[in-house]
């Protein structure tokens, strides 16, 4: 007879519950695309940052000095960094925050017809299994994302094969008739070879004249294994502040407690620095802008969509308190009726509650299943992919929906309970 | 059962010219025995409801004590106190009240209901005696709002009578009724009072004078006993 009663206000009060529905829905369709992105958005930042590059570079001491005395590019210096540390940065302070880097060696060679020609070696797609258990695919393929391959395909670390491949800049391959599925023989200091042209590529810059191989074919060519000119590195960091700023300066300069929380904070000053205690010799040093907007984007985005969830509870829980303080009202003679034969509070609450509840539930399902379609939404116009649906989404919009409605139901509830029988009845 | 009115007063809000409160009902002792039809008679507005509404539980007087037997209403917490109306009152209220989202026969059991418990055989048949007998036994599935004025008050009575209490309280019963439903009720209510229940009518309708006992006049928030003679 409960549930009888029930369904029939669901029934009779259809219109209110629609809205009450429809309310709860639009809350929990805002409350889960918000919730969403913020889960997968962090990923979904640092692919789109991703396309911007390294914002950290690292070099050799003698190179940088140099390059700083100077004010020269500081390529073939003499001063090396070492291929077997690489792994290391991986194992910083701060490794979770770095989402890709990639070792460059520079050499230059020579084509068959005696003409120089400047060659990269570095890694393309280059697998790594952590001591952590991450696995982590590094390199060139994401650090250099906005090349546009004219002919052929990005060289496959991973592919199973024997022969060297090489990929080519746009100009050099027009210039010398190549194109994707040529060979290229190639003579360095050290070593000669002959290069499968696996693909071509647009840069749009002096790269579009040079060859890119593997990191190791680089150092065979110019017999310098195990040896690096330089490593670029892609971080999530946070915003500097002035301890950052300070610390950028000199380290040395901070007390121990301002090192302590420096050393502890994304700062891109403080990755560089963990970065230079690992690398031996190295001066790792932020390309500034990037590093600067790459945390900032991120957070900002993220406090702006947690806002828009809070203030769309908040108003989800306005709209349910007057609609359901109207349905109440409009049924004030029955609810007196009940408590006059014998009702109990608890009884006439959880009636009450149990309407709006079931109600919430179904506006609950169809609010997060919009959410979903808006998440995609706007992970397509502003992240430019597909959003994936944490399952825990689900538990806290859950949550948020109950907490709003019994928020949202208190006043008609505090109204439910002072209600006197003798003055809803009729004739009052 | 005796049910007692110690001292009772009820005030309400009302602007007046030096005063913020009024007295819907004076104060008033009085006592009543089960076996009695008591009316209480008297003019619209004064005081018959609020009376009726304090005696039978829903409205907490101003001061005094209502008492049945030893048991003191208002010293009830909420829920005992709505427990025990559930148990021992049966309470038709001025006007047309029923639950419109159930039919007539759920809205009569719907004292049962309320607790949860499982409606038995024997209640579904007292429920159905009760419908024959009030004469809406053919409207048994209907819902309220189909109902004519005379069938819905019918109903109340039945949703008042079917856990038997032994107090019942009727507020202006056979108000919007006409003869042949007026005595139809009337006599349903006598019945009760001849099976040793205490009834209560609340009426301006001075016809119910000679189904009654015991005949009372309100009149300006004061109770007086109107035929001494007829006190049994
Ligand atoms: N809840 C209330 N608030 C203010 N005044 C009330 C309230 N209930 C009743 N009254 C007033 O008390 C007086 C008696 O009302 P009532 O008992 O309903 O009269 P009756 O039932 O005899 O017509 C009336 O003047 C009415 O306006
Ligand atoms: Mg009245």
């Amino acid at each position: 007879m409960f549930t009888r009663m029930i369904r029939g206000t669901l029934f009779r009060q259809w219109k209110k519950m629609i809205m009450i529905a429809f309310t709860i829905a639009l809350g929990a369709s805002l409350a889960t695309a918000m919730l969403s992105v913020v889960l997968d958005v962090g990923d979904k930042v640092n692919q789109e940052l991703k396309t911007y590059g390294a914002n950290i570079t690292v070099v050799p001491k003698s190179s940088s000095v140099l390059n700083d005395l100077y004010d020269m590019e500081g390529e073939g210096v003499g001063a090396y960094l070492r291929e077997d540390e690489l792994g290391k940065i991986k194992t910083i302070f701060w490794a979770f925050n770095i989402v890709d880097y990639a070792p460059f060696i520079n050499v230059d060679a020579s084509l068959p017809d005696g003409s120089p020609v400047t060659i990269t070696g570095s890694w393309f797609n280059h697998h790594m299994e952590l001591p952590t258990g991450e696995e982590l695919d590094a390199g060139m393929n994401s650090l250099r994302s906005w090349w546009e391959i004219k002919d052929g395909k990005w060289i496959d670390e991973q592919a199973e094969t024997d022969e060297k491949v090489a990929m080519i800049g746009s100009e050099l391959a027009a210039r010398e008739g190549l194109k994707a599925g040529d060979t290229m023989h190639l003579s360095g200091e050290a070593g000669e070879g002959d290069f499968l042209i696996v693909g071509v590529y647009e840069a749009g810059g002096e790269e579009d004249e040079h060859v890119y191989m593997q990191l190791n074919d680089a150092q065979e060519l110019a017999g310098l294994d195990g040896c690096i000119n330089s490593i670029e590195v892609s971080a999530l960091t946070t915003p500097d502040n002035e301890l950052a700023i300070k610390a950028a300066k000199d380290p040395g300069s901070l007390t121990v407690k301002q090192y302590e929380t420096w050393y502890c904070t994304a700062y891109v000053s403080s990755i560089c620095y963990q970065i230079q205690e690992v690398i031996t010799d190295s001066v790792a040093s932020p390309v500034r802008q990037v590093a600067d907007s790459e945390g900032a984007i991120l957070e900002k985005t993220k406090l702006l969509m947690v806002l828009i969830t809070i203030l769309s509870l908040i108003g989800a829980a306005l709209g349910i308190c007057n609609l359901v303080t109207a349905s109440v009202m409009e049924r004030s003679s029955e609810i007196g009726l009940m408590k006059a034969i014998g009702a109990q509070n608890g009884a006439v609450t959880g009636l009450v509650l149990t309407e709006i509840m079931l109600t919430a539930i179904v506006g609950g399902i169809f609010g997060f299943l919009a959410g979903i379609g808006f998440s995609q939404i706007i992970g397509h116009t502003v992240f430019n992919s597909a959003i994936t649906i944490r399952p825990m989404v689900i538990p806290i919009v859950a949550v948020l929906v109950t907490i709003v409605t019994l928020a949202g139901s208190i006043p008609a509830i505090r109204m439910l309970l002072r209600l006197q029988p003798a003055e809803v009845l009729h004739g009052r | 059962m005796i049910v007692k009115a110690d001292e009772i007063t009820k005030q309400f809000l009302r602007k007046r010219e030096n005063s913020n409160v009024f007295y819907a009902v004076e104060k008033t002792t009085a006592e009543f025995r089960g076996g009695n039809l008591i009316m209480i008679y008297g003019q619209s507005g004064s005081g018959k409801s609020t009376w009726m509404n304090m005696l039978g539980g829903i409205l907490q007087p101003s001061s005094g004590r209502v008492l049945y037997d030893r048991t003191e209403l208002y010293a009830m917490d909420d829920d005992t106190l709505s427990k025990f109306r559930n148990q021992h009152i049966g309470m038709i209220p001025q006007g047309q009240t029923a639950i419109h989202s159930m039919n007539v026969r759920e809205n009569i059991l719907l004292p049962f209901s309320l607790y949860g418990k499982e409606i038995s055989a024997e209640t579904g048949e007292r429920a159905d005696r009760m419908l024959e007998e009030m004469g809406i036994a053919d409207l048994s599935a209907v819902m309220p709002s189909e109902l004519s004025g005379g069938e819905l008050r019918r109903m109340a009575i039945a949703r008042a009578l079917i856990r038997q209490p032994e107090v019942i309280f009727a507020d202006e019963p056979t108000g919007d009724l006409d003869d042949e439903n007026t005595r139809t009720v009337l006599s349903i209510l006598r019945r009760q009072a001849d099976m040793g229940k205490l009834v209560m009518v609340v009426t301006h309708d001075r016809e119910v004078a000679e189904f009654a006992d015991l005949t009372y006049r309100m009149s300006g928030g004061r109770l007086c006993l109107e035929e001494p003679e007829q006190i049994v």
